[in-house]
């Protein structure tokens, strides 16, 4: 019996690797380590599903990098392998694994569900229903679909039924939040106040709209979406910590640093127009209704195309 | 590309989840933040997604938690808890110990009141009932009613007991002096053990003009070799008895001095009587007397090693309990001959002087007396079961206490 070399070995290998493989000695390591055969996965599907899991993001690479084997085994090493086989013999019909899988994630789900909605009947409501997508009662184009196919590994199984079920609810909220009588929108909101002249000239009010567009347009990512989290959705700080996995004190203070940069990259931005100190100084003491600048398009206006996949089905 | 079309693309719920789980590298990291950032869907689902999360490790911390507060929360409830619960243990080992004392406080007295009680008329003593007296008096002694001990009864029950020791001349064969003499006098109340025991085995009698004041280590050293001959002659004498009641060794292969009268004579004598202690006197010499007696009786016949180091001044004994007095009046109880001894606690006044079993002197007497009217009679004799035994403790005033077991006394 020849020796079992082992992951770490492999991963040694700078060599790059073939393009659409992975190395046979690696898939042997993971096989043995997924423990996918008491899952009914055959060897020539498991080694399908990795395939498909690291060429889906180019095993966490640039588009267009090649990976070497080396890359290629840390990215399956930070795949959660044994959520991964389990969710796709779920997804394949095997019955020990529904077993499994009910065992450890029905209840969790449903708690989940309840935790993001708010309401344990809403929740029970929302984890009942994901739960019959999961089961693959939705069939497509007469295809049994299966959202578990869509799972890939990079988390936790319990992290993306989560995430699931958080964009399920987040759809349906803004869907129905879309489909909601005028009137009833129109109620609660105080009838518009009656029109004053703006009392700073109309060529400042201009110049600032542009300063401040420019300012947020050069903040980095993180930046803007603390700016963004804390001040559109009105997110606390320990929320932002938590998805940033960072401290809450450490967020404060990136979005204090983060608004007083954007505050002076304005000024420079109006004196580089050519204002004066003093004409800097007015326009910033604007009244913020006299500008008609749409902060919320300005922070979704520099969107990459970086995600071009449609939300999970 | 217009913010609105580009709103349509998201990353998929797997890379979400990875990124709030934090398991994405540092370029896809990158790309699901720069969406985040513009993205307010995705925002919403991220954070939701990290809320439910964190409420499924507050609800798994819960348990754990509970426990730990509920503990917290009694900790300063305990050290009161604590100390009530030593207190309820405390009392009840207190209340206890006292109703087993008053139990054994009570069971003394009845033993007093049932010894001092008159003796019924049929319990006179006739030469011919001797034989039968100790257990036919016992039982009528004991169902007769409790009493407190009283000087009446006591008096009332010390003439039959006399009578009762009266001997028969015609029926005994070995010397009875010590059986005839009057227990009046101090001087022989003290040599009464000794006298007694030589006339049971027949030895020579102590001079009765010496007077025990003068007794020296000579008078010692020799009582000590008549112990030594009384224990060796009432060894053999009772080797004999089995034998004579067996009726199938001839009396003569066990050597002199081993007479059907004597062997009779102390066929009752059992192991609890081995060692006999001196009455009980209220003069200073009397109890010098009675402590050379003891000594050299406890050195004879059973030299102990009391816990005190200090060489025992009396001893008594019955069956496997023991109770000794060291030189410095403590006393000390043994429940295995002699093993192992444990002080007993002083429940007396002024300095212990003697130890020994309660109305011995009357048991002996009444038991040699049946014995010889069966020696006379010449049926077999059985030995007579004792009850329960009751040791005196004299102190050095002549103050008497006792006890059943040895462990509680109480005054006499």
């Amino acid at each position: 019996m020849a020796p079992v070399e082992s992951v770490a070995s492999v991963a040694e290998a700078e060599l790059p690797a073939m393009q659409g493989a992975i190395d046979g000695r690696l898939l042997n390591e993971l096989w043995r380590a997924s423990d996918a055969a008491a899952w009914g996965l055959e060897r020539k599907d498991f080694d399908r599903i990795l395939l498909e899991a690291g060429t889906a993001r180019n095993f966490g690479l640039a588009e267009d990098a090649a990976p070497t084997q080396r890359e290629q085994a840390a990215f399956f090493r930070g795949l959660c392998l044994g959520d991964l086989v389990l969710a796709r013999a779920c997804a394949a019909g095997n019955e020990r694994a529904w077993e499994h899988f009910i065992a450890q994630h029905r209840q969790p789900l449903i708690r989940a569900a309840i935790a993001i909605t708010g309401n344990e009947t809403l929740g029970r409501d929302l984890a009942d229903q994901l739960y019959a997508e999961l089961y693959g009662l939705n069939t497509r184009e007469g295809e049994r679909r299966c959202p578990l196919l869509s799972y890939r590994g990079r988390g936790s199984l319990m992290g993306w039924l989560r995430t699931t079920l958080a964009q399920r609810h987040v759809d349906h909220h803004r869907h129905s939040r879309r489909l909601k009588p005028l009137d009833d929108t129109l109620e609660g909101i105080d009838p518009p106040a009656v029109e004053i002249a703006p009392e700073t000239p109309a060529t400042e009010l201009s110049q600032l709209e542009r300063a401040i567009e420019d300012a947020l347009r050069g903040c980095g990512a993180e930046e803007r979406y603390l700016l963004a989290a804390y001040y559109l959705d009105e997110q606390t700080l320990l929320q932002i910590a938590r998805v940033l996995g960072v401290h809450e004190a450490t967020v404060s203070r990136k979005l204090k640093r983060t608004t007083e940069d954007t505050r002076k990259q304005v000024l420079k931005n109006l004196r580089h127009y050519g204002l004066s100190r003093r004409a800097v100084e007015e326009t910033l003491g604007a009244d913020p209704r006299d500008l008609d600048t749409n902060l919320k398009k300005l922070l979704q206006n520099s969107q990459t195309d970086a995600f071009k996949e449609q939300a999970a089905p | 590309m217009s913010a609105r079309i580009q709103h349509e693309f998201h990353p998929d719920a797997d890379m979400l989840s990875a990124f709030a789980e934090h398991a994405l590298g540092e370029r896809e990291r990158g790309e699901v933040l720069e969406h985040l950032a513009v993205c307010g869907r995705c925002r919403q689902v991220v954070a939701l997604a990290r809320e439910a999360a964190g409420a499924a490790a507050a609800t798994r911390r819960h348990a754990p938690a509970r426990l730990r507060i509920w503990f917290r929360n009694w900790g300063l409830a305990l050290i009161p808890a604590a100390a009530i619960t030593a207190a309820a243990v405390i009392a009840i080992y207190v209340y206890d110990r006292d109703m087993e004392r008053n139990a054994e406080v009570a069971q003394v007295e009845q033993q007093q009141a049932t010894e001092k009680a008159p003796m019924p008329p049929q319990a006179t003593p006739q030469p011919q009932a001797q034989a039968a007296s100790p257990v036919a008096v016992g039982p009528t002694a004991k169902t007769a009613p409790i009493k407190r001990p009283s000087a009446a009864p006591r008096e009332a029950v010390a003439e039959p007991d006399e009578t009762a020791s009266a001997p028969a001349p015609e029926a005994a064969n070995v010397p009875l002096s010590s059986r005839e003499e009057p227990a009046a006098s101090p001087a022989a109340e003290a040599q009464a053990p000794f006298v007694r025991t030589q006339g049971m085995i027949g030895g020579a009698p102590a001079p009765s003009g010496t007077s025990a004041d003068e007794k020296t280590e000579s008078d010692v050293a020799m009582y000590d070799e008549e112990r030594k001959k009384e224990a060796e002659a009432e060894m053999e004498a009772r080797d004999k008895h089995l034998f004579a009641a067996k009726a199938t060794t001839p009396a003569g292969e066990h050597g002199p001095g081993s007479g059907t009268g004597e062997s009779s004579a102390q066929v009752v004598v059992t192991d609890q009587q081995l060692e006999t202690q001196p009455a009980p006197a209220s003069s200073d010499g009397a109890l010098m007397r009675l402590r050379a007696g003891a000594f050299s009786a406890a050195r004879a016949v059973n030299p102990v090693h009391l816990p005190s180091g200090l060489p025992a001044i009396s001893i008594t004994r019955a069956g496997p309990r023991m109770l000794a007095i060291d030189k410095s009046g403590a006393l000390f109880l043994s429940e295995d001959s002699g093993g192992t001894w444990d002080e007993v606690k002083r429940q007396w006044t002024g300095h212990a002087a003697v130890v020994r079993r309660r109305g011995e002197e009357e048991k002996n007497r009444e038991a040699a007396a049946s014995d010889i009217s069966e020696a006379s009679e010449g049926s077999s004799s059985v030995a007579v079961p004792h009850p329960d035994p009751v040791f005196e403790l004299i102190n050095d005033h002549g103050q008497v206490w006792v006890s059943m077991e040895g462990k509680v006394w109480i005054t006499r």
